[in-house]
């Protein structure tokens, strides 16, 4: 709580993730894959217009498509493993794998692209 | 390489005093040598007896000389590099770097960099226009899919590091139980801008995907090899994917590192995953250390993936037997 009081104005900002969800969910819920394209480009939105990510867009953009296009992964992996044609066991471990391709690809993708985008950026600093 | 070797992975210098300073780039050491030691390291090439290389050194000086850089971990005695219970690394090729080697490698990488996604687009294209296949193909197409794809794949790592300037040591296979594969030995702190580095990293897996894009549009129009190709552009896209994946030391993790600039991202992930006193310390930056405690964490699930291939691997292997 004290957290929240203390980061309000970020943590409102952190809200405007829930619009590409929204997309996401809805791609995946009714089949209407088109609207991938409009929860890419609104990712890229608000991490442009949004200050809390403002030096860190890289960063918030491997944390926020990781959630937001957790679904579509899900789904694909799914797809891939629903014939059950390599055994239960074996099938769950191949969809581990499929799943870890999909989102490291994906990440690479978006990653590059806001590499691209915007240049210079703060390193991502995990030392204590 | 019958006789002992100075290791490829080193340069030299003269220095101010006259002195010789001699660098390894993979301990990342430097020792300061005499003239005449230097001299004497530089005829070390594997195929000459160090004690008939010149006269004016008595044998005496010779084995000292050879102490001397046999103690700085600088000789090597044969082209394997590490020997273990489980398997060995071996140096396949020494790249002699010269400017005409460098033009090469700069057009070559700029072929990959560019045609890899339409190639890539071409190829599945076809893939999907392919008819029914004799299916005895598909072993010998995946088989030397695989092996032609390795091999590409680490020479688009060698002509991206030295169309970029960079330093290349050697190229070489690791023969091992586990985990088998192929290398390229860079010096990555030679090439300094980050985009290129990403791409010296990613240009293996281009490499793949444009041998894969190449095979899957072949398969369309040559009919009776078409399984033969089928399967030899999967093994590159299956090689390609597996590169991209976040775990430790693969090509994927290595381009991550450097878009969120960080080095050593592996460990520090490791250590803020298991102290709680990093983690309140991440989160004292607000939400931003938040969004680094949370990437450390997603990078966790990976940690599983090299035993799940392994083991996946493994049943797979013998599932053809029972």
């Amino acid at each position: 709580m004290l957290f929240l009081k203390k980061y309000k104005k970020e943590v409102l900002q952190l809200t405007a993730v829930i619009i590409p969800l929204i997309f996401s969910v809805a791609a995946v819920t009714f089949k209407m894959y088109h609207l991938l394209v409009p929860a890419v480009i609104s990712i890229f939105g608000i991490i442009a217009i949004m200050p809390v990510f403002r030096r860190h867009e890289s960063l918030w953009m491997f944390v926020i498509s990781a959630f937001v296009f957790l679904p579509e992964n899900l789904m694909l992996t799914y797809y891939f493993i629903r014939e059950d044609i390599y055994g239960v066991v074996l099938n769950e471990m191949m969809g581990f794998i499929v799943f870890c391709m999909l989102f490291s690809v994906e990440q690479l993708a978006l990653g590059v692209a806001t590499r691209i985008l915007w240049r210079r950026q703060c390193r991502l600093s995990l030392d204590f | 390489m019958g006789y002992p070797a100075l290791v490829n992975w080193t340069a030299m210098k003269k220095a101010d005093d006259g002195r010789y300073i001699i660098r390894d780039f993979i301990d990342e050491k430097q020792y300061n040598i005499s003239p005449k030691l230097a001299w004497f390291a530089k005829q070390l090439d594997g195929k000459r007896n160090p004690y008939e290389i010149t006269s004016s050194l008595s044998d005496e000086q010779v084995t000292e000389y050879l102490r001397c850089l046999d103690e700085a971990n600088l000789l090597r005695m044969s082209r394997v590099i590490e020997k273990n219970l489980l398997g060995m690394t071996v140096t396949l090729w020494i790249p002699k770097v010269t400017d005409g080697l460098r033009i090469f490698s700069w057009f070559a990488n700029l072929f990959i960099m560019v045609l890899w996604l339409p190639a890539l687009v071409l190829g599945s294209y076809g893939i999907m226009n392919c008819g029914f296949f004799d299916e005895s193909q598909l072993l010998a197409g995946g088989i030397f899919g695989m092996l032609a794809g390795i091999m590409l794949h680490e020479l688009g790592h060698m002509f991206a590091a030295l169309g970029y300037g960079g330093r290349v040591f050697e190229l070489g296979v690791s023969l091992s139980l586990i985990m088998p594969g192929a290398y390229t030995m860079i010096d990555e702190k030679s090439i300094k801008n980050r985009f290129r580095k990403m791409q010296m990293y990613a240009a293996g897996v281009e490499s793949n995907f444009l041998l894969a894009g190449v095979a899957g549009f072949l398969a369309m129009l040559i009919e009776p090899c078409e399984g033969f190709l089928f399967s030899f552009s999967m093994a590159n896209i299956m090689l390609a994917l597996l590169n991209l994946c976040f775990s430790n030391g693969i090509d994927g993790f290595r381009i991550l590192e450097e878009m969120l600039g960080t080095e050593n991202l592996f460990t520090m992930a490791k250590r803020v995953r298991k102290s709680k006193a990093r983690r309140r310390f991440l989160m004292r930056k607000g939400v931003t250390g938040i969004a680094s405690v949370a990437a450390c964490y997603l990078l966790g699930i990976f940690r599983l993936l090299v035993p799940v291939s392994f083991v996946a691997g493994l049943v797979e292997v013998m599932l053809c037997f029972f």
